[in-house]
């Protein structure tokens, strides 16, 4: 019994590192929605509508990210044209079906929001990036 | 080999496992041809599992009720009481149904979840042999977020009892707890419910309104009164540690086996002959103490937990002396054991991804909602840790690896 005990406790232990360590970027994400509400400025009316959107909105792109990672996230290498134009094209895909989400939400952000407070959310989105960006180069250099 | 020195090594070996089979799963899925396809998440819920451990030291059973002549020999009988209890409880959700109203601004919402728990009470009289009464139930729950200021939550919860003490032969007792509720935030920091409840927790059946106040939101210093769950002060400290001062009633009614013969029919009139194989123990205190919950992620959550219980009681009921009675038991043993210190801890994991709701006020009112009402009538709850607090100060941001952040920017923003 101790014995099974000592494994589900290091099991406990190992997973507990595991989802840690994922967590930070759970941790980014709840930050940018700090920053954004500072930059924004939106009352609790906008808060109210603005936020389900966004994070639908933000979903949609995390999952067509994901999957492309998922897919051509390892290659390094092609063994076959066939295998480049895919890649290609994939990532063609992924971007044009990210332009049509931004194009999309950002008609519904304007009926939420009004024209300046959505072109004020690009900007707020914009310089986290930069923030964001800075910070992984820093840690990469 | 030392003690410490074979956990090491089963670390060591664990860990080698984990990686050759990740590198394994890795290498595995170059060379698959077939694409993957990664879903956005279905549901706001996780699958949640949460773990509860509650102990409080014996304390002299006083104050006897009744004034039956087998009031006395009953307390001798029983000596002393303490309580151990632990219950895994979990909540899965089922569908999912997110709509937008045609201009975006309304966000509603419908969830539909399945709930369980299985709670184990040792309530330990010196005077008579241990014993060891489950609790199995299995519940749906329904939450409807009209996406404006209501949400409205049903949820019902069927539930044996049993003596599950090696050699008792008890039978079970299936029992139902229920709650609807309505809940109005006319602002962020402000909340009020309104609903019934059918709870055992007072130690007999009762139905009981649900009147329910917070005062400040739910995702920073609160005050709420849930009547009949729990009165809190809540205190975040940061993301990772939650303070709350609290006062809850604790306690059930279950199934017990007469084989110490507890309950003996000679003593009463107008019962059974024979003595019957199960009895009912009902128990009820009340706890106020202070709570720490530490929460490294949204996905895991712990909590430490001391304070008194006080207002406790105890009750034992017979069928027999509750023949055509319709509603609450009436006991046929009754007492107040003192009151003691307590200590209550527990865990809680959450497993899958869910969609996002961050700075979702509608979102974390439901989160909240199904988090204050447990499964299977326990009053445990698993924290909020599936709340993020706000946090402005984007410095905190330190450590940071591109892979971390690779679904929030594109490769070439760098």
């Amino acid at each position: 019994m101790k014995f099974k005990l000592n494994y589900i406790f290091v099991l406990l232990i190992a997973l507990c590192f595991s989802k840690v360590a994922l967590a930070q970027a759970d941790k980014v994400d709840a930050q940018r929605v700090s920053f954004i509400t500072d930059k924004v400025k939106l009352t609790t009316t906008e808060a109210q509508s603005f936020w389900p959107l966004y994070n639908e909105y933000n979903d949609k792109v995390k999952a067509l990210r994901k999957n492309f990672r998922a897919n051509y996230g390892n290659k390094e290498d092609f063994k076959s044209d066939k295998e480049a134009e895919d890649f290609i094209n994939a990532e063609i895909n992924l971007k044009q079906s990210e332009v049509d989400l931004k194009k999309e939400y950002t008609e519904k952000f304007k009926k939420v929001l009004g024209v300046k407070k959505t072109a004020m959310l690009r900007k707020a989105e914009e310089e986290f990036l930069r923030i964001l960006i800075n910070t992984a180069k820093g840690n990469g250099s | 080999m030392s003690y410490r020195a074979k956990i090491l090594f089963r670390i060591i070996i664990l860990s080698l496992n984990l990686g050759l089979s990740y590198s394994f799963y890795a290498q595995d899925s170059t060379k698959t041809k077939t694409k993957k396809r990664i879903k956005e998440p279905k549901h706001f819920f996780s699958n949640t599992v949460f773990v509860d451990y509650y102990s409080k030291p014996s304390a002299d059973l006083n104050k006897p009720v009744g004034d039956r002549k087998d009031t006395s020999r009953i307390g001798k009988q029983l000596g002393n009481y303490g309580v151990t209890q632990a219950c895994i409880s979990f909540y899965s959700p089922l569908l999912t149904i997110n709509k937008f109203n045609k201009d975006s601004s309304v966000n509603s919402n419908f969830h539909l979840l399945l709930a369980g728990t299985a709670y184990y009470l040792q309530p330990n009289f010196s005077g008579i042999s241990k014993h060891t009464l489950a609790k199995y139930g299995l519940g749906i729950r329904a939450i409807y977020n009209t996406g404006k200021k209501s949400i409205f939550f049903i949820e019902s919860t069927p539930f044996l009892t049993q003596d599950i003490t090696p050699g008792s032969a008890a039978n079970g007792t299936l029992r139902m707890s229920g709650t609807i509720l309505w809940s109005y935030s006319p602002t962020n920091e402000f909340n009020f419910r309104l609903g019934a409840t059918k709870s055992f927790l007072w130690g007999n059946r009762f139905y009981l309104p649900f009147i329910g106040v917070r005062f400040g939101r739910v995702d920073g210093l609160n005050f709420s009164a849930q009547f009949p769950k729990n009165v809190s002060l809540t205190l975040p400290i940061n993301n990772i540690f939650r303070l709350s001062l609290y006062t809850k009633p604790q306690g059930g009614l279950f199934n017990f086996s007469n084989r110490d013969t507890v309950y003996n029919s000679k003593y009463y009139r107008n019962t059974n002959i024979s003595n019957e194989k199960v009895i009912h123990f009902g128990r009820y205190e009340l706890l106020s103490g202070l709570r720490i919950d530490v929460v490294p992620c949204k996905w895991l959550n712990f909590y430490v937990s001391s304070g008194f219980s006080t207002k406790n009681g105890i009750a034992f009921y017979s069928n027999g002396f509750n023949r055509n009675n319709k509603v609450r038991y009436g006991e046929f043993y009754g007492a107040s054991p003192k009151p003691s210190v307590y200590t209550n801890a527990g865990i809680t994991i959450r497993i899958g991804r869910t969609k996002s709701y961050y700075n979702n006020k509608n979102m974390y009112e439901v989160i909240d909602l199904n988090n204050s009402i447990d499964p299977g009538d326990n009053n445990v709850n698993p924290g909020n840790g599936n709340i993020v607090i706000p946090k402005k100060n984007t410095k905190a941001i330190k450590s940071l690896k591109p892979s971390e952040v690779q679904d929030l920017i594109d490769a070439n923003d760098f």
